[in-house]
C-alpha cells in the first residue's frame, strides 16, 4: 500500500518528463499527436498523484505510524477530522498537497480547451504549467518523500500541535495554497503570450476566473490565518508583520494590483509589460514566501522546521525570474507596439495607475523590512531587524490613499475627467464625508490617521451605493422597467464590475476592523483572587472560580468570570491554558464579541491560593474584519460565477496559426 | 497633450518620493539592532538605554513570576553556549506559554538598565523549541 503511493509519485514525475518531451516535439514538429499524447500525460498525472493523496490520507485515518510523516502529525486519540488534516500539517505533506492542487488546476485546463479547434495556447500553457510540475514532483519523490517509512514503528504518533487544532488552522493552509497554486494558471499562460509572440488580451480573458479565484483563496488563506491567531496565539491581535505573514501578504499585493490594471490593459490596450511583470511578480513571490518560511534565513515567531527545501526553493524562484525577465525583453519592442498613453492626470486609467503604484509600494515596502536583517548583517555585520512600527508608519498612509482612490476613482470618467463633471460627481459623498466628521468627533475618534480612515470609509460607501443607485436609475429611465427589476437586471449583468464594488465594500469593513483594533486597542493585566471584581470601562468582572479538567487528549485549568456590560450581566467566560498530553501546553481565550467590540481575556498564571493573572484587551469593532472578509467572498463569487455561455472567448483563430492542432487537418 | 502627460510623471515622482520618505521615517521608527546574548554584552556600552531585541535561550531554571505583582524574571544566555554570559530579564505581565518548555528560545524587546544590570523588557516573543520541527502548515 505504501509502495504504492510512492510509485505513484515517481510514475507522476516520469509522466511529467514525457510531458515535456511530447510538448516540446509536438510544438516543434507541429504535429498534433505529440501533443495528444502530452494531455494523456497530464490526466495521467492528475489520476497517480490523486492515488498518493488518497494513500496518504488513508494512512493518517488507518493510524498507519510506519510512515514517518504520519507519525510525527498524528496519534491514535486524535478526532478523525484532525487527522485528515495531517496531511497539510507537515512539510512533506504539503508539499505533496500543493503538486496534487497543481494537476488538478492543469487537468481543468486542459479540460476546458482540449476540444476547441483554435486552442493553439494550450500546448504552451502546458509546458509552463508542466515546468513547475516538475519541480514539485520532484520534490515529493527524492527530496522530501511523504511516504518515508520507519525503521521501527511507533505504537502511537506524536500527535498533532494543539495550535493546529483548530478550526481556523484547518483551513489556513488549504485556502492559502489553493490561492498561490491557483496564480500558476495565469503566470503561465502570460508566459505562453510571451513565447508565442502573441501579446494579445487574449490570455487576461482566459485567466480572468482564475485570477479572481486564486485572489479570493489568496485573501481567505490570509485572514484565516489572522483568525486562528487571534482565537489560539492569545495575544489579542491578528497580524503581526512577521516574515512568515509578509510572505503571503507579498503576492497578495502584486496580484491585486494585477487584478486592476488588467482591466485597463482590456478598455485601453495600455500597460502590457507591467501586466505580465505583475503576474510574474506575484508568482515568483509566492515562491520566495515558500523559501523565506521553509529556509529559516529569516527569524520568525513561526517555528517552521529548517530544511534545505528552502534552497531549493530559491532555485527555483531564480530560474521562474531569469526566464520571466528574458521572454518579457525578448518581446519588448513588440509589446511596445500600439501602446496608448494615459492623456490626464485625473482620470479613470491613471487612478488604477496610482492605485497599481502604491499596491506595489506596500509590496516593496514590506519586502524591505522582512529581509532586511539579511542586508544589514550582510553590509554591517549585524542584524538589526524592523518591527511593526516600521510597517505601520509606512503602510498605513498607502493604505489610507488606496482607501482614498478607492474613493474616487468611480467618479472619475474614462480618458479625462471635465471639472464640472467631476464637482457634480463629488458633491453628494464628499458631504456625506462631511458629515461624518462631527459624528466621529463625538464617538471619540479624534486623532489625524483615524480620523481619515473612518471618513474616507464613509466616502467609499456613498460612491459604490451611488454606482448602484445611477445604474439602476439609467435602466428605468432606458427601459421602463420598475426599479427593483431594473436593479437585478444591474447586478446580474454587470457582474464583474457590481461583484467587484461589493468587494470594495468588503475591503472597507476589513480596513475598519483593522483600524479599529490597531488605533484602539487596550490591554491590561490585573491579578484576581476569587470574588474578586475589576471594572474595565463599561465591563465588570468577577473572577469566580478555578477548577481543573480533563478532555480526550489534554488536561485543562480553567477559570470561570463573570462579565457585566454596562451593570447589566453579559455572560460568563472561561479562559483557559490547556496541557496537552504529547506537546506543549498553549493558552485558550475567552472572547465576548460582538459588532462593536470584542471582550478579550487571557489566563496568564494561577497561585495555590487560588488567585490568577487575568489579561484583559478590548478589540473594537474587530468583527467588521471578519464580515468584510464574508463580504469580499461573496462579491467575488457574484463576479466570477459563470455567465450564460455567451461566446465570450477569445477568437485567437484569426492570429496566425502556429499549429495544426487537434490530428493534422482534421477540419 | 505633452503638458497632461507631464502632470501624470510628475504625480508618479511625487508619490514616488512620499514613499521614500516614508520609508525613511519607518527604518527611523521601527528598526533595531537584533542580538544574541553575548553580542549584546560585546555592545553594551555604544548600545546605552537604546532600545534592542535580543535572542537567547532561557537558562534552566531561572524562570521566577510574582504573582502579586506580576513581574516575570529570568536569565537569557547564548542558545547553544554552554558557559555564556547570563543576561537577567523582567518583564512585566503574565508570562507567556512554553517559557518552562526545555530548550525554548525567546527575542525579549526592551532596554538595559545599567544601574541595576537588568534588561527591562517591554516584549516577549516565544520560539516553539526545535524538536517539536515544522509547527505551521502554512506554504
Amino acid at each position: 500500500m505504501i509502495d504504492f503511493g510512492k510509485y505513484s509519485l515517481l510514475f507522476s514525475f516520469i509522466l511529467s518528463i514525457l510531458v515535456l518531451m511530447g510538448l516540446s516535439v509536438g510544438i516543434k514538429k507541429r504535429d498534433g499527436r505529440f501533443i495528444d499524447m502530452a494531455y494523456r500525460g497530464v490526466k495521467g498525472i492528475f489520476f497517480f498523484l490523486t492515488i498518493a493523496v488518497g494513500i496518504l490520507v488513508y494512512a493518517f485515518i488507518t493510524n498507519d505510524f510506519r510512515i514517518e510523516y504520519v507519525a510525527s502529525y498524528s496519534e491514535k486519540s486524535l478526532p478523525v477530522f484532525y487527522k485528515v488534516t495531517g496531511l497539510w500539517a507537515g512539510q512533506k505533506g504539503s508539499l505533496l498537497f500543493w503538486a496534487w492542487l497543481l494537476s488538478v488546476f492543469t487537468f481543468i485546463t486542459v479540460r476546458r480547451d482540449e476540444r476547441r479547434a483554435n486552442s493553439v495556447f494550450l500546448p504552451y500553457v502546458l509546458v509552463f504549467l508542466n515546468l513547475t510540475m516538475m519541480f514539485f514532483l520532484a520534490l515529493v519523490s527524492f527530496v522530501t518523500p511523504p511516504f518515508e517509512m520507519l525503521a521501527r514503528f511507533p505504537a502511537d504518533g506524536n500527535g498533532l500541535n494543539p495550535l493546529l487544532q483548530n478550526p481556523g488552522m484547518v483551513f489556513h493552509p488549504p485556502t492559502l495554497y489553493l490561492g498561490y497554486v491557483g496564480f500558476t494558471v495565469p503566470f503561465a499562460f502570460a508566459m505562453a503570450a510571451l513565447a508565442m509572440g502573441d501579446l494579445g488580451d487574449w490570455w487576461i480573458k482566459k485567466t480572468r476566473a482564475w485570477t479572481l479565484f486564486s485572489w479570493v483563496f489568496l485573501t481567505l488563506g490570509i485572514i484565516f490565518g489572522g483568525w486562528w491567531a487571534y482565537k489560539e496565539l492569545g495575544w489579542g491581535g491578528v497580524w503581526g508583520w512577521d516574515p512568515v505573514e509578509n510572505s503571503s501578504f507579498m503576492p497578495w499585493l502584486t496580484a491585486t494590483a494585477f487584478l486592476h490594471s488588467v482591466i485597463i490593459q482590456e478598455r485601453r490596450g495600455m500597460l502590457k509589460i507591467w501586466n505580465l511583470s505583475l503576474i510574474l511578480l506575484t508568482f515568483a513571490l509566492s515562491i520566495f514566501g515558500t523559501f523565506i518560511t521553509r529556509s529559516g534565513i529569516i527569524s520568525s515567531v513561526h517555528a517552521f522546521g529548517q530544511s534545505p527545501v528552502g534552497y531549493v526553493f530559491l532555485g527555483f524562484l531564480f530560474i521562474v525570474l531569469a526566464a520571466g525577465i528574458y521572454l518579457i525583453k525578448t518581446r519588448y519592442e513588440k509589446l511596445k507596439e500600439k501602446n496608448p498613453r494615459i492623456e490626464a492626470f485625473l482620470c479613470r486609467e491613471s487612478s488604477f495607475l496610482y492605485n497599481n503604484i502604491i499596491l506595489v509600494g506596500i509590496c516593496f515596502a514590506t519586502f524591505w523590512g522582512t529581509i532586511f536583517p539579511l542586508i544589514s548583517e550582510a553590509v554591517k555585520g549585524v542584524k538589526i531587524s524592523v518591527g511593526p512600527p516600521f510597517f505601520n508608519t509606512i503602510n498605513s498612509p498607502l493604505f489610507l490613499l488606496l482607501l482614498i482612490l478607492m474613493a474616487i476613482c468611480p467618479l472619475l470618467g474614462w480618458r479625462k475627467t471635465s471639472a464640472k463633471g467631476m464637482l457634480k460627481n463629488f458633491l453628494i459623498p464628499f458631504s456625506l464625508m462631511a458629515v461624518s466628521l462631527p459624528l466621529l468627533y463625538m464617538a471619540g475618534i479624534r486623532e489625524f490617521m483615524p480620523v481619515f480612515f473612518f471618513s474616507f470609509s464613509v466616502f467609499v460607501i456613498a460612491t459604490v451605493a451611488r454606482e448602484f443607485y445611477l445604474g439602476t436609475k439609467a435602466g428605468v429611465k432606458n427601459s421602463g422597467r420598475n426599479w427593483m427589476s431594473s436593479f437585478m437586471n444591474l447586478v446580474l449583468r454587470n457582474r464583474r464590475r457590481y461583484g467587484g464594488f461589493v468587494v470594495h465594500i468588503g475591503m472597507v469593513f476589513i480596513i475598519l476592523g483593522l483600524a479599529g483594533y490597531g488605533y484602539y486597542q487596550y490591554k491590561v493585566d490585573f491579578n484576581l483572587k476569587k470574588g474578586q471584581e475589576v471594572t474595565v470601562k463599561h465591563y465588570r468582572l468577577k473572577y469566580i472560580d478555578l477548577a481543573s479538567f480533563e478532555k480526550w487528549n489534554y488536561e485543562a485549568v480553567g477559570s470561570l468570570i463573570e462579565v457585566y456590560r454596562s451593570g447589566k450581566f453579559a455572560g460568563t467566560l472561561r479562559p483557559e491554558k490547556r496541557f496537552y498530553k504529547k506537546q506543549e501546553p498553549s493558552t485558550e481565550v475567552a472572547i465576548l464579541s460582538s459588532l462593536a467590540e470584542d471582550l478579550y481575556l487571557i489566563l496568564g498564571s494561577w497561585n495555590s491560593d487560588g488567585s490568577i493573572t487575568l489579561t484583559v484587551v478590548i478589540n473594537p469593532i474587530i468583527s467588521w474584519l471578519w464580515i468584510g472578509t464574508g463580504v469580499v467572498l461573496f462579491g467575488t463569487v457574484w463576479a466570477i460565477l459563470p455567465r450564460r455561455r455567451r461566446e465570450e472567448e477569445v477568437d485567437i483563430l484569426e492570429k496566425d496559426v502556429i499549429l495544426y492542432l487537434r490530428g493534422t487537418g482534421a477540419e | 497633450m505633452k503638458a497632461r502627460r507631464k502632470t501624470v510623471i510628475f504625480a508618479v515622482i511625487l508619490i514616488l518620493s512620499s514613499f521614500v520618505y516614508l520609508v525613511f521615517l519607518g527604518m527611523k521608527e521601527g528598526s533595531m539592532y537584533y542580538l544574541e546574548v553575548s553580542e549584546f554584552f560585546s555592545r553594551l556600552d555604544e548600545l546605552g538605554r537604546q532600545k534592542v531585541r535580543i535572542n537567547g535561550a532561557i537558562v534552566p531554571g531561572s524562570v521566577n513570576y510574582d504573582t502579586g505583582s506580576m513581574k516575570l524574571t529570568f536569565y537569557l544566555k547564548d542558545k547553544d553556549m554552554e558557559d555564556s554570559r547570563q543576561l537577567k530579564v523582567v518583564y512585566r505581565g503574565s508570562p507567556p506559554d512554553l517559557l518552562e518548555q526545555e530548550g525554548v528560545t525567546l527575542v525579549a524587546e526592551g532596554s538595559y538598565n545599567r544601574k541595576t544590570g537588568v534588561f527591562e523588557a517591554g516584549q516577549l516573543l516565544v520560539k516553539c523549541p526545535s524538536k517539536y520541527e515544522k509547527k505551521e502548515g502554512e506554504e
